[in-house]
């Protein structure tokens, strides 16, 4: 049985890694897959975004692909308790952004998510060799009901999940696919039903890493569905 | 003409129901009806627009030869390969830019971790890195343009401390105990022990790495192993011994316990 996850990030004297870190997490990445999906009257970018200023929605804005939808009677809180605990915006969390139309016009949210540290994971995959991850996925509604609306997925929440370095520093972060899987495997033994690799979601993305970036590209463009009872 | 206010009436009443109605109706999960009989969504998204038409580009295998080639010649790299004995190929990510590719990384997982001492060019960020640390993996950028190394990752393999304090020079082993010492007085670590003693499990320290650069910083692990559950416990302390991040791993096992 899977157990509610306590964890921390407790900060006392670091702005200099401070400055470090959020400067290497804020370096945006690149797409050629960015599109606007449509279902019922609803609409969304099949990425997120590191900000959410005018022209933000730009394919040099993306952060990582929308690989899950929590769907049926989902809600941004329910998920996150259910998963690893409602992560405090700080330096292993910064907020990223959904440009969504739930049926009555665009609007952002923005989100830190739900994080999972120092998991085993034996990765020998792309270039990178690891052992130990931080899973981290965030979720995407309406921020005004804490879930988007429409007659085919009920009350439903998007999310963008991926994998974060576990060892040493930070450095590098993604591995989208394997985030989702993970994700998957913890909606199943919740006891919710979930539908793996469900609907295209168009943001297929091959082992690439952005010059300069700290991005692993790793997704295989089609989303999870996870059905909150 | 009764009639006629009866039916305006009526006709209030029901716009009045839907009005009161709508937003409960709008917030109400599906109904069993409503719900396909799978337990997947019966409706999928469809593309406002035509998807991306460009591919992510690849390698060729003359492209994997030359990263492979270039890599392999760097010094570190190099060192850390004959030191280890050998290695095996993890794999190749390509490298773009503005969408263009310009190159690629290649990992090499050593065949067995061996002790770095020094400075590198990290390929994140091109930040500078001043490490001590036991290595099992190392990441190398190849430019292709410039046809040179641009920086490289190395994967830190977690060891018992004592095995680092014998690679580490005295005066950096007397820090990293100090800090070792500075550690073990966080909240979380204090309850990690004492849930050892009452659980009967033990506590062992592992060593990550002491960082010079991009920050002066040790990264080590409490690891809890009880019978009745085990839990990891990751903390960055600063050369001041602040603390700088703590995190913890779900308990495994017995979670009345732990």
């Amino acid at each position: 049985m899977l157990r509610r996850i306590k964890s921390f990030t407790s900060i006392l004297a670091i702005l200099p890694l401070a400055a470090i870190l959020v400067t290497i997490i804020t370096y945006s990445a690149s797409t050629s897959n960015l599109i606007i999906l449509v279902v019922l009257n609803d609409k969304f970018y099949n990425y997120d975004f590191v900000c959410k200023d005018p022209g933000c929605d730009s394919p040099n804005k993306v952060d990582w692909p929308i690989n899950i939808l929590f769907w049926n009677n989902a809600e941004v809180n329910k998920i996150k308790s259910n998963y690893w605990g409602l992560e405090p915006c700080w330096l292993t969390a910064i907020p990223r952004h959904l440009k969504m139309d739930d049926g009555f016009g665009w609007f952002w949210d923005s989100d830190c998510g739900t994080k999972l540290f120092d998991e085993p994971l034996r990765i020998r995959l792309c270039s990178i060799s690891a052992d130990e991850v931080h899973y981290h996925m965030r979720l995407y509604a309406d921020p005004e009901k804490d879930y988007n609306y429409n007659s085919g997925w009920g009350k439903y929440v998007l999310a963008a999940a991926h994998i974060d370095d576990g060892e040493g520093l930070e450095d590098w972060a993604g591995f989208s696919e394997l985030a989702e899987d993970y994700v998957a495997y913890w909606g199943r033994a919740l006891g919710w039903a979930v539908a793996e690799d469900w609907a295209n979601f168009y943001n297929n993305e091959s082992c690439r890493r952005d010059d300069g970036g700290s991005h692993i590209w790793y997704n295989n463009g089609y989303a999870t569905a996870v059905k909150v009872p | 003409m009764p009639g006629r206010v009866l039916a305006v009436s009526l006709a209030a009443a029901i716009v009045l129901l839907a009005v009161l109605l709508a937003p409960a109706w709008r917030t109400a999960p599906l109904t069993e009806a409503e719900r396909s009989a799978s337990e997947a969504p019966s409706v999928a998204p469809q593309p406002l627009e035509a998807p991306g038409k460009s591919p992510s580009p690849g390698l060729t295998e003359e492209e994997r030869r030359l990263i492979r080639e270039i890599a392999l010649s760097h010094p570190i790299v190099r060192d850390l390969i004959e030191r280890a004995g050998g290695y095996t190929i993890i794999g190749y990510t390509v490298v773009t830019k503005d969408g263009a590719k310009v190159g690629g990384d290649i990992g090499f997982e050593l065949s067995k971790p061996v002790w770095f001492s020094g400075e590198y060019t990290s390929m994140y960020g091109y930040r500078a890195y001043d490490l001590r640390a036991y290595v099992d993996a190392v990441s190398v950028y190849v430019n292709l343009e410039c046809m040179c190394v641009k920086g490289i990752h190395l994967s830190e393999a977690d060891v018992p401390l004592e095995e680092a304090l014998n690679m580490l020079e005295p005066r950096e082993a007397r820090l990293v105990e100090n800090l070792l010492e500075k550690a073990r007085n966080h909240p979380e670590v204090r309850e990690l022990y004492d849930k050892a003693g009452r659980l009967g499990g033990t506590v062992t320290v592992e060593y990550e790495g002491l960082y010079y650069k991009p920050e002066k910083a040790l990264s080590l692990e409490f690891r809890l192993e009880a019978t009745a559950c085990s839990q990891l416990l990751k903390i960055l302390v600063d050369h001041e011994g602040r603390i700088i991040e703590a995190s913890k791993s779900p308990a495994r096992g017995d979670a009345s316990q732990c």
